[in-house]
C-alpha cells in the first residue's frame, strides 16, 4: 500500500516536472502555421485606431492580424527588419517588426512592393507630429507582388 | 561683378536658412533593449519600434515604446512580463520626456560624435520618476544616431515581484537605447 502511494507520488512529480519544464521553455508560435484572427488593409487598420482606439484595441490587440499594404520604408539595419506599410503622403503607418529567423529574405524587400504580412498586434501610438502608428510584432510574410 | 556677389550672398542665405529650419529629427524604429541578470534566469528583451523626436534647437527629447512590442526568447517570460509585471493592458507604454541638458555643446551641422547629458521624466507602469543619464549623439550629413544606457529600478515604478521569485529576479534593469533619427520634413 505504502509502496503504491510512493510510486503514484513519483509518477505525478515526474509528469508535473515534465509539463513545468515544457511550459518554462515554451517557444513562441510560428505564425506561418497559424491562421489570422483578423484580415485587413494597412490604411483600414490605421483608420480603425484613429476612429475609436478602444474598439480597435479590443478587435486587434494581442490578435494575429494579417495586413496588406504598400511598403513605404524599410529599416533593415540590424535585427529585426522593420517594414513600414501605408501611404507615403502621410506620417501614419503600420510598423511590422519582422520575425528574426528570416532576416535575409526580409532585408531584400523593396519599397513600393505590395505585401501581406501576418503578425501579433501590440497596439498603437499617436503623436501630433508623427501621426498614428499601429505596430505588429513577430511578423511573417504571406504574399508579395511587385 | 556686383550682381554675382549678390547672387552668391542670396544663395548663401538661402542655404543657411534651409539648414536652420531643419530642427526636428525623429524615428519610428528605435531600438530599445533591456537586460536583467539574476540567479534564476537572465532576462533579455528587444523592441525595435520605439518612436522618438528630438528638437535640435532646444534639445527637447522624447521617447515612447509599446510594452507589448518587447520580444523575449521564451513565450512564458513575455506573458509574465506583460500580465504580472508591467500590466501592459492597463499601462501600454513606457515614455521618456526630457532634454539634452548640454545641447549647446552639440553642433548639429558639424559631423562628429558628441557626449550628451540627458535629464527627464521616465514613466513606466503608470509611475513617473526623474532620471539623469549620459549618452552619445553622432551627427552625420543626413541623420543623427542617439545612444544611451541607463539603469532603472522596478521598485521605483511600483512593479511588484511575487514573493516566490523576489530573491531570484533582479530589481535593477539595464536599459539600452539606440536610435537613428532622421530629419522630420
Amino acid at each position: 500500500m505504502k509502496r503504491t502511494i510512493i510510486i503514484i507520488v513519483l509518477i505525478v512529480a515526474v509528469i508535473g516536472g515534465w509539463f513545468g519544464y515544457r511550459e518554462w521553455n515554451r517557444a513562441h508560435p510560428n505564425l506561418l502555421n497559424r491562421s489570422a484572427d483578423e484580415k485587413t488593409e494597412a490604411s483600414a487598420l490605421i483608420a480603425a485606431f484613429q476612429k475609436d482606439t478602444a474598439s480597435a484595441g479590443k478587435q486587434f490587440v494581442d490578435k494575429i492580424v494579417s495586413v496588406t499594404g504598400v511598403i513605404k520604408k524599410i529599416d533593415n539595419e540590424e535585427n529585426p527588419v522593420v517594414l513600414f506599410l501605408g501611404n507615403t503622403s502621410e506620417m501614419s503607418s503600420v510598423q511590422c517588426s519582422m520575425d528574426s529567423s528570416n532576416r535575409e529574405e526580409y532585408a531584400r524587400l523593396t519599397v513600393g512592393t505590395t505585401i501581406t504580412v501576418k503578425g501579433i498586434c501590440s497596439g498603437y501610438q499617436f503623436d501630433e507630429l508623427l501621426g498614428t502608428d499601429v505596430q505588429l510584432s513577430r511578423c511573417v510574410m504571406e504574399t508579395k507582388e511587385n | 561683378m556686383r550682381q554675382l556677389h549678390l547672387i552668391i550672398l542670396a544663395t548663401g542665405m538661402f542655404v543657411a536658412s534651409a539648414a536652420e529650419a531643419q530642427t526636428r529629427y525623429f524615428t519610428k524604429s528605435g531600438r530599445i533593449e533591456f537586460f536583467s541578470k539574476a540567479p534564476l534566469e537572465d532576462i533579455e528583451a528587444k523592441n525595435k519600434t520605439a518612436t522618438a523626436v528630438l528638437e535640435s534647437s532646444t534639445g527637447a527629447l522624447q521617447f515612447s515604446v509599446l510594452l507589448k512590442g518587447f520580444e523575449f526568447e521564451k513565450a512564458l517570460m513575455q506573458e509574465h512580463f506583460n500580465e504580472n509585471y508591467v500590466e501592459s493592458d492597463k499601462f501600454p507604454k513606457a515614455e521618456f520626456k526630457g532634454s539634452i541638458i548640454n545641447n549647446t555643446d552639440i553642433s548639429y551641422s558639424k559631423p562628429g560624435t558628441y557626449n550628451t547629458k540627458v535629464k527627464g521624466i521616465f514613466t513606466l507602469h503608470g509611475v513617473s520618476k526623474e532620471i539623469t543619464t549620459t549618452g552619445t549623439l553622432k551627427v552625420t550629413a543626413d541623420h543623427l544616431r542617439a545612444e544611451s544606457t541607463f539603469n532603472i529600478l522596478l521598485s521605483d515604478h511600483a512593479i511588484k515581484l511575487p514573493a516566490i521569485v523576489r530573491d531570484k529576479i533582479s530589481n535593477t534593469i539595464k536599459v539600452v537605447v539606440d536610435t537613428k533619427l532622421e530629419p522630420l520634413k
